[in-house]
């Protein structure tokens, strides 16, 4: 165990580097002076003046050493506001992130308890109608992008029916009800993508799995179906779904950039765009380090749950 | 000035940011950058340059006709298009309307428009010139306090000005520098009065002090803080700051309880408990969150075509929703040339651009025909607006000719490329522009760009025409900063056939950073002066006429529509205008009325809920 996590920990490293650097090297070639961005309409001795006091006037490698090594010592550095402006990178992602985990969080939750159940019943139903109306809602589900759907159900739901919020984000601590509402409309455009693909890969690890011996020993023994799929079947089926969904949950922390924008949430999405657009370096390049950081820590827990969900796989380890 | 859609940089995209002040014109301009930002909003409305029947509502419709007492109380949600994320270090912010709405809640200014399209004192009481313009004596009205109990006096109103024209140690403007040149000095003359002193005379100054709602007055805590002033708002308005803005998503200000106006019946103003601010740069989050129910929006501004109609086609027409429309005093969407380098270095150029462009049904499609064709910079309401400046009209034929006459004398052909903002309205309205020119056998590719990127070619140069809106109403001495040349008029990079005369009357080597076309109009840069210098109404006015006139002659941009800027409100809204203005002694509503444009926001101390 102590080897995997100092693997896993040699891992983030590894990927913190590569991305960050990548990224921002990437914004580098994007055209248009940052500074210019920043402060606005100047003269040129006023943007060299702010340039050099951000630092923006230091060759690349030396502003991504000093973005760097000040990460690592926990200082996130500054959102540039004209230009003696200094917000902080690290209060900004700290008022974005919680609403995106609890984005994330909600749209999971709506999506493991539609998936799991209609992928077992589809892969039980497997040729039957039943099975065919649900595989034709996945593909339609799966072919409606989700900021379409959160501009359809914005409008019908909210403005025609009255039932929820169509925009804005309402705190937990100033009223939970209205926070649950205010994050259904977007939890569920991007659920519903979500639902047909998940519902898509345990209907086909079930279906292999309903072939095997052990499942028809269990029948014959004379266990009850239902007990047969959600006891005996589903886990062994779930490492597939397992290893997408860890990959989700990281695409959900910064990936729902325009389904925040258009409903005006106020989370890492939308945070991410503002950087971009503002050519705010420092914040964008802090964004992409808690997102690769999000990536890793959850793809470590989803390997540590493929021991709990196949003991085979626990035990070849141990040998 | 605003590129395409966008607002102003700063909030560089979308977007969208005027003069007295070279800051207030170039927030203006960043408005219009930043206003495409995120909106996907038809801020850009290049457009053509002939004479066609208009289609806007000049002056203001859709103010609620009710005659109910104001009740206090109540707290409203007010959509604004876009974030201000440079913040509020009001000489170094770079505001587009959304940060001057803000602004215009938290801060008050020495002198405010009046709806005479003149100029009133209000945190001054008085505000008088010696005989030649050249001295200027502000007397501050006494007992008004900052939000942190801070006295308002002659010592902070110079602190102030000094801050805007690059005086004061701790603050570092960057366009109002440029705009304050001509004052010399700036001194306390008694506790409560301050006398500024001009190089050259200046008779429309107080417009500067308004500065299109950019000049606010701030508290010395906040003009002396350092990495903080853009955030740590404190002024003497009717709201009041108490750290509540969450980027990207809200800004609260809440009720000042020791505001130092009262509306006409002796009420304290103002009315609202609270007021929240949601960026909204989507159009359709902003049309939702309106006609949502309950709602999320009580008011919200806008001056996009698209939302104007689609609300105006529903809930407007229907009762359910009410929407204020003001065309008096509007800025301008244009085409920007670059008039420094090929092809619009050439008036052929120019000519053959404008009169390709059939902005009739260029204002059907793109605008829902909603908006009124500019003839030149000054919309209805300002001064040396004209319904008939001679503007080329749209003639293919014609067109057509000049494009044969420009290959023919430069042996090039007349291909360009147009720029605006990466929104897909903003390309919808360049694609009807590009069908336009090619038909007249001109070639154009569209280059989008984000808003920063935009103004970074603005002020390098390296453009040839630009989507772009700028120039809105006041005084049109506030377009100053935007125009005038100190440098004598000549041909740059060889071109020849500049303008309609000889290089010197028309060059384009302008030395003016902000005057990105770089034309330099040797008879624009004289009615500048005149008006500049004139206090005579008379001379004034015929100088701003001649301005616009010359401008239609040399065609140094292709003009295109005013904007229409509208604010859709709830049917339980009163008081958009604000209250009346106080007079010199009284500070109870009982002056002028309010200014009727909303180019600058509107006044939210009258704001109130009729229950």
């Amino acid at each position: 165990m102590i080897r995997v996590v100092l693997q896993r920990l040699l891992q983030l490293v590894l990927v913190l580097l590569f991305v960050s650097f990548l990224s921002f090297s990437l914004i580098q070639l994007v055209p248009g002076d940052p500074v210019v961005a920043i402060v606005g309409f100047a003269s040129k001795q006023q943007l060299d003046s702010v340039r050099h006091q951000i630092g923006f006037d230091q060759p690349f490698l030396a502003q991504y050493w000093h973005w760097l090594s000040g990460f690592v010592h926990g200082d996130m550095g500054s959102v540039y506001s004209g230009p003696t402006g200094r917000g902080s990178v690290a209060t900004a992602i700290h008022q974005a992130l919680p609403v995106s985990l609890e984005l994330m969080a909600y749209a999971m939750v709506l999506t493991v308890l539609l998936a799991i159940p209609l992928g077992v019943l589809s892969a039980y139903r497997s040729g039957t109608w039943t099975d065919k109306i649900i595989n034709g809602g996945a593909f339609a589900s799966i072919s409606m992008p989700d900021f379409a759907l959160a501009i359809v159900l914005s409008y019908w739901v909210g403005v025609k029916g009255g039932w929820l919020p169509t925009s804005g984000y309402v705190h937990p601590s100033d009223n939970l009800v209205l926070n649950i509402k205010s994050l259904t409309l977007p939890a569920i455009s991007l659920a519903v993508g979500q639902i047909a693909a998940y519902m898509r890969l345990l209907r086909s690890d079930m279906i292999a799995t309903l072939q095997e011996d052990y499942i028809l020993m269990a029948k014959s023994k004379g266990i009850k179906t239902r007990r047969v799929l959600w006891r005996h079947a589903l886990r062994p089926s779930s490492l597939t779904l397992l290893t997408v969904a860890g990959l989700n949950i990281g695409a959900l922390i910064g990936g729902t950039v325009v389904v925040e924008v258009i409903l005006q949430l106020p989370g890492m999405g939308k945070l991410l765009y503002f950087a971009i657009a503002g050519r705010q370096y420092v914040l964008l390049q802090s964004i992409v380090a808690v997102i690769a950081i999000f990536y890793v820590v959850i793809n470590v827990i989803v390997d540590l749950m493929y021991n709990v969900l196949d003991p085979r796989i626990r035990d070849a380890r141990a040998i | 000035m605003s590129a395409g859609q966008g607002e102003p940089v700063g909030n560089v995209i979308r977007s969208r940011s005027r003069r007295v002040s070279a800051g207030v014109a170039l927030a203006l301009a960043m408005t219009l950058v930043i206003a495409a930002c995120g909106g996907g909003s038809s801020k850009n409305s290049g457009g053509g340059t002939n004479n066609s029947s208009p289609g806007t509502t000049a002056g203001v419709s859709g103010l609620p006709s009710d005659d109910s007492k104001p009740t206090t109380g109540g707290s409203v949600t007010f959509a604004l298009e876009a974030e201000s994320s440079g913040g509020w270090c009001l000489p170094e912010a770079q505001l587009a309307i959304s940060g001057i709405q803000v602004a215009r809640a938290i801060y008050d200014y020495l002198a405010v428009p009046d709806d005479k399209g003149g100029y009133v004192p209000f945190l001054a009481d008085k505000i008088t010139p010696n005989g030649n313009f050249t001295t200027w004596t502000i007397h501050i009205r006494s007992g008004i306090k900052f939000h942190d109990n801070t006295p308002l006096n002659a010592q902070v109103v110079k602190d102030n000005l000094d801050a805007y024209r690059g005086a004061f140690p701790r603050r570092k403007p960057l366009l109002f520098v440029f705009v304050f040149t001509n004052i010399k000095t700036v001194t306390v003359t008694d506790p409560m009065t301050v006398t500024v002193t001009m190089f050259k005379p200046w008779s429309t100054f107080p417009a500067s002090l308004y500065s299109y709602g950019r000049l606010g007055i701030m508290a010395e805590k906040q003009l002396n803080d350092g990495a903080n002033c853009f955030k740590d708002m404190i002024g003497t308005g009717p709201f009041e700051f108490k750290g509540d803005w969450v980027l990207n998503d809200h800004l609260t200000v809440v009720r000042n309880p020791n505001y130092w106006r009262k509306d006409a019946n002796g009420v304290q103003l103002p009315y609202l408990d609270k007021i929240t601010f949601n960026p909204v740069p989507e159009n359709s989050t902003v049309i939702n969150g309106l006609e949502a129910s309950p709602p999320q929006f009580d008011l919200a501004e806008t001056d996009v075509p698209l939302v104007i109609s689609q609300l105006e086609k529903g809930p407007v027409s229907s009762g359910s929703l009410g929407m204020l429309k003001s065309g008096i005093n509007p800025e301008v969407r244009y085409n920007l040339f670059n008039d420094a380098k090929p092809p619009f270095n050439n008036i052929l150029a120019r000519q053959a651009f404008a009169q390709s462009i059939n902005a009739d049904e260029y204002n059907k499609i793109a605008n829902f025909g909603l908006l009124e064709q500019a003839q030149g910079p000054f919309g209805p309401g300002t001064l040396g607006y004209l319904t008939n400046t001679g503007l080329l009209q749209y003639d293919p034929t014609q067109a057509k000719k000049l494009v044969q006459q420009y290959t023919a004398t430069t042996h090039l052909p007349l291909s360009f490329t147009y720029q605006t903002t990466d929104d897909p309205e903003s390309l919808k309205d360049a694609q009807l522009i590009q069908k336009y020119v090619q038909n007249a056998g001109m070639s154009m590719t569209i280059k989008q760009v984000d808003e920063a990127t935009l103004i970074n070619y603005a002020i390098a140069g390296t453009f040839q025409v630009s989507a772009w809106r700028n120039h809105p109403g006041f005084d049109p001495d506030t377009q100053y900063v935007w125009w005038h040349c100190s440098a004598a008029p000549a041909a740059t990079g060889g071109a020849t056939n500049i303008g309609t005369g000889p290089a010197s009357q028309n060059g384009n080597n302008c030395d003016n950073l902000v005057n990105f076309s770089k034309f330099n109009d040797a008879q624009i840069n004289k009615d500048l002066d005149t008006g500049r210098t004139s206090n005579d109404p008379a001379v004034r006015k015929a100088a701003y006429e001649d301005l616009n006139k010359e401008f239609a002659k040399q065609l140094w941009e292709a003009w295109g529509f005013y904007a229409l800027w509208t604010i859709p409100y709830q049917t339980n809204i009163r008081g958009l205008l604000g209250p009346n203005l106080p007079t010199e002694s009284s500070t109870d509503a009982t002056g002028a009325a309010p200014f009727q444009g909303l180019s600058s926001g509107n006044d939210v101390s009258g704001l109130w809920i009729k229950k």
